[in-house]
């Protein structure tokens, strides 16, 4: 989000004041299918519209202070909240996590030299309309260091994670060495060791980013319910990818390029899905070209964000379903009738096609969707069209063909109807996000 | 859209799936399936080519009751093994959508149905076997496919007690016994899932006695696929026979309408519109990856009669597509050669797998050095009992001729099971591939496994790492390509030239000696059963007739090639026959 204004970490620094600071992002609405269900996303690729996300909230809260001139500390901590709110299920629970918790030291030893510690969201830019972050996205705890001149800024980062997952961590009962009940013991506890390095060159309305991912998991052994083990290989990842940005007044474009291997290519918190015959996700790779296009004219404002993804799991054979190419582009036109009030639409096509025959139909495994989108009332509180505060009213058609509807339950309501809709109000905000 | 899509596929090699997306065209690869050796493998056994379709298998490959992960993939990458054995045909088990598992016991055979129109997500999906059968026609491996008629998996339960759930029930106090008084009551089992046989179909009952016909009601537990079954049109109660689990063998009608133990709904197969669901299930099969032939599991337990509907429909949709030779043949589990002969008759079946062979001379003659004066009486009733003309659209053979000769399969313990003698394996390898009708290798023969009952006989073969250097791979290397190299071995007419009810120390104790002859060439076989005499083709000075001319030198072909013997003037011969040794002869040049 915000793409053209979150260019360098130097300007979160900027836009938080001495002192505690505060900031959030957040999205929330309800919606209907209308048919007596709530809206619901379809979408046949991995990264669909942002207009059918569920709700979420990030709340940050910062604590900076300085040192002496040009030299300053920050503590940051963003708290998560996902997806159920209590007035919509009637239990008063939440879904929490604490998504950054940092501390980052700007210019203490040297005046080009940040230094920070914690766990993060690591992020460069995003397709807005997508909630997608095509290069680079690491949600990591570790340490880095962010050297900074006044064209270059290079930024290296180490950090591990160890899933609460059968693929990196296990307990397994034994028998309490005094009697009685058993005891828990660690049986399988391996992480894997991110490390990434991010190159930016900085002009005036551009810069170009040269990225790249290195992962790393030791081997392991896991213990099968039977008391059979299985050997787990070690195993590893890489990214290689790049980022050109271009941004003026009220207008931005971004491009990147990303090629991953191995873990990497499954993403950082995501366990192999499907894996070669020794069981490492050597083979897999993925291919991301992306775009995202924003430009704001007197009345008029577009939106415009786009990406082709070639994925293929590292499953041995011929086919697989897990090996496939998704397509997704989106454009949304904003036209402000007055200040704050205006109208908009948004058209998207989403595809996918994998290398693999649909288990229910026999046929290659192709799917399309179609979405037509009206939002008749949006209020939005600041200028552009990545102006939030904003209050709007939207309704989504989405036509399904048929391999799109395969992919939902025989049971599904969705199946046979010619039309999905999804008639919703929503309100989103952002204002001194941690997000990266 | 199309052309990033296009430039996508480009960048990373070309997706492959549409060489795979259709049927694919039917290739008929068979002239003669005599000329064929058929290797009998269950998928689940053979190779493990994909870890991720590994969900809940048994790692230590010691529980062989539950999946042990191998796959459509794991059989692509041993064709090599295959082609190496010398074998031209592969028989993979069923690989329809199977209940999970049941009591325990997971489906990783295949013969428990639950969706006849989609593969076993354990073996790999339509795509991977499109891929297998083509890759093996390639090689001119044909591959046949394991089908079943005769029931569904444990689909559904009779709810005898009309409560609406599957109960199971102790009932009994247990008085009477051999610790209990005299006059009580034994502790029964009785099971909604699984009850016994009920000639007027399974009955509800209440406390106050008999409801009338137990409805029955479909499971369904998502987490193991015991969900009613697929096609929708299966879902027909009317579709099953509703009888209960066969509790008397010897009673036909139970045989043929009860439930095959362990819950495996019987189907009523007289009834048209069943008749006509397995016609459409199994011609999908056909077509969906261009199978070239059926193996028909318990054909037993289904009316001979069924069979004249189902194979000419099948052979019709076959010569519909261009498919010759089309290949059906059943498993009647039975050592009744009249009976199972009785599935030959009016173009039922192409061919049985031939049990009473494998019960009257396989384990009576080979295995335990019986009498060989057996075969011969064998052949004799087979003669009278299968049918001697080919059935029409069929294979273009006499079932008589084209049966399906066997040393043991999946249900029965292996030959080294309690025959562990090499030479006695050996001995009988050298029959199998020298008889007449189409000789079938169970998987792991080669490797020399001695499994015993199931799921005891269905090793993981990967611990063997495939190894091709075995005394019994290479024995059977040698056999194979020995009936390849002779067309007589193949085709030829068989005919017996001795036999012996001899077993001792007698001059001919266990000798057998047959010829197989066409207008071309002339093979004589002899061999030895006995496991301690040495024997020879003659007794009490009378040699062995032959259908050489006198005088013709005879040399070995097999073990090997030291050896000749000279016809005598009367056209008889003498060979020579240390114990368990099978001589094969052709005329010397």
């Amino acid at each position: 989000m915000v793409a053209w204004r979150a260019v360098t970490t130097l300007v979160l620094a900027a836009l938080i004041g001495e002192g505690f600071d505060f900031g959030s992002y957040g999205r929330v609405g309800v919606a209907s299918d209308l048919d007596g269900g709530p809206g619901v996303a379809t979408n046949v690729v991995a990264h669909g519209s942002r207009l059918e996300e569920a709700p979420y909230l990030e709340l940050d809260l910062y604590y900076a202070r300085s040192v002496a001139p040009g030299a300053s500390w920050r503590m940051v901590s963003s708290i998560a909240f996902g997806q159920n709110l209590p007035h919509t299920t009637g239990l008063f629970d939440q879904n929490v996590a604490l998504r950054n918790l940092y501390l980052q030291t700007d210019g203490v030893l040297h005046p080009s030299l940040s230094l920070w510690v914690g766990s993060r969201m690591y992020r460069g830019d995003d397709i807005y309309l997508f909630d997608y972050w095509p290069l680079d996205n690491l949600n990591t705890v570790g340490a880095g260091a962010i050297w900074r001149s006044t064209r270059w800024e290079l930024a290296l980062h180490v950090g591990a994670n160890r899933l609460d997952d059968a693929y990196q961590f296990q307990t397994v009962e034994q028998p309490a060495p005094g009697g009685g009940a058993p005891i828990e013991v660690v049986n399988l506890d391996r992480q894997r060791l991110i490390e990434s390095a991010r190159a930016s060159w900085l002009g005036a309305g551009y810069k170009a980013v040269l990225y790249t991912e290195l992962h790393e998991i030791g081997q392991g052994i896991l213990t099968h319910p039977d008391r059979t083990q299985e050997r787990l290989p070690d195993d590893y990842g890489f990214v290689l990818g790049g980022q050109l940005g271009l941004w003026g007044p009220g207008r931005f474009l971004n491009l990147w390029l990303r090629w991953a291997g191995g873990l990497a290519a499954y993403g950082e918190l995501a366990v192999p899905f499907a894996v070669g015959a020794d069981k490492r996700a050597a083979d897999a790779r993925e291919l991301v070209g992306a775009l995202a296009l924003g430009h704001d004219w007197r009345r008029l404002g577009l939106l415009v964000g786009g990406y082709a993804r070639r994925f293929e799991a590292a499953q041995p054979g011929p086919f697989s379903l897990a090996r496939f190419v998704e397509l997704m582009v989106a454009a949304r036109p904003h036209l402000f009738l007055s200040q704050y009030f205006g109208v908009a639409g948004e058209l998207s096509v989403q595809r996918r096609d994998a290398d693999g025959l649909d288990p229910v139909t026999g046929r290659p495994a192709t799917s399309d969707v179609l979405k037509l989108t009206a939002m008749p009332a949006v209020v939005t509180l600041a200028p552009g069209v990545l102006g939030r505060p904003q209050l709007l009213v939207v309704y989504t058609a989405s036509l399904l063909d048929q391999g799109a509807r395969t992919q939902l339950a025989r049971t599904d309501a969705r199946l046979d109807a010619a039309v999905i809709h999804y008639l919703g109000v929503q309100a989103e905000w952002w204002f001194n996000s941690a997000y990266r | 859209m199309r052309l990033l899509v296009c430039a996508l596929l480009v960048c990373g090699g070309c997706y492959q799936v549409d060489a795979v997306a259709q049927n694919p065209a039917p290739q008929s690869l068979v002239d003669d399936w005599r000329d064929e050796i058929i290797y009998q493998l269950v998928t689940d056994r053979f190779a493990d080519g994909d870890p991720n379709n590994d969900q809940s298998v048994d790692r230590s490959g010691l529980a062989l009751a539950r999946y042990q992960g191998g796959d459509f993939q794991g059989i692509l990458e041993h064709l090599d093994y295959l082609e190496a054995l010398g074998v031209t045909a592969i028989w993979i088990s069923p690989v329809t959508r199977t209940v999970e598992e049941d009591a325990g016991v997971a489906g990783y055979h295949g013969y428990w149905p639950q969706d006849f129109g989609r593969t076993n997500p354990h073996f790999g999906d339509l795509a991977g076997l499109r891929e297998l059968v083509g890759a093996c026609h390639q090689r001119r491996i044909k591959v046949i496919l394991d089908i079943v008629v005769n029931h569904i998996g444990q689909l559904f339960y009779y709810d005898i007690n009309l409560n609406g759930r599957p109960d199971e029930t102790v009932i009994g106090t247990g008085s009477a016994g051999p610790l209990g008084a005299p006059g009580g009551a034994p502790v029964g089992h009785v099971t909604e899932f699984d009850p016994d046989f009920d000639p007027r179909g399974v009955q509800a009952a209440t406390a106050l006695g008999p409801a009338g016909p137990a409805p029955i009601r479909w499971l369904y537990e998502p987490a193991i696929d015991r969900m009613p079954p697929q096609p929708a049109l299966f879902q027909n109660p009317d579709f099953y026979h509703r009888k209960g689990r066969i509790i008397d063998y010897s009673d036909r009608m139970q045989v043929l309408e009860g439930d095959f133990p362990g819950g495996l709904k019987d189907l009523a197969t007289e009834r048209r519109d069943v008749r006509d669901a397995l016609v459409q299930a199994y011609a999908y099969w056909m077509d969906a990856a261009d199978f070239d032939g059926f193996r028909i599991d318990t054909a037993k337990h289904v009316e001979p009669e069924f069979f004249e509907y189902f194979s000419q429909k099948l052979r019709e949709h076959a010569a519909a597509r261009g498919k010759r030779n089309f290949f059906l043949f059943g498993e009647v589990f039975d050592g009744d050669d009249a009976f199972v002969g009785s599935y030959s008759q009016n173009g039922r079946l192409d061919s049985l797998l031939y049990f009473p062979h494998k019960f009257r001379v396989i384990d009576a003659v080979f295995k335990a050095s019986g009498p060989t004066r057996e075969i011969q009486r064998l052949y004799q009733e087979r003669a009278l009992h299968y049918a001697a003309a080919a059935a029409p659209g069929g294979i273009g053979l006499a079932p008589r001729d084209a049966l399906v000769h066997f040393l043991d399969d999946h249900d029965v313990p292996r030959f080294r099971f309690d025959q562990p003698s090499a030479p006695a394996l050996e001995n009988a390898l050298a029959y199998l591939f020298t008889t007449d009708g189409i000789p079938c290798l169970y998987y792991g023969t080669e490797q020399e496994f001695a499994g015993g009952n199931d799921p005891a006989n269905r090793e993981r073969l990967w611990s063997t790492g495939f190894a091709s250097g075995g005394q019994t791979f290479r024995t059977i290397q040698t056999l194979i390509a020995l009936r390849k190299q002779h067309v007589a071995l193949r085709r030829g007419d068989l005919t017996i030239r001795w036999v012996t009810d001899h077993v001792g120390t007698e001059e001919d104790a266990g000798v057998y000696a047959f010829e197989r002859a066409t207008a071309e060439e002339r093979v004589l076989v002899a061999l030895s059963v006995s496991d301690t005499q040495r024997s020879h083709t003659s007794l009490a000075g009378a040699a062995m007739p032959t259908g050489f001319p006198p005088g013709a030198t005879l040399r070995t072909v097999y073990p090997d090639q030291n050896e000749t013997v000279t016809v005598d003037g009367a056209g008889r011969v003498v060979v020579e026959l240390p114990p368990r040794v099978t001589k094969v002869l052709v005329r010397a040049p």
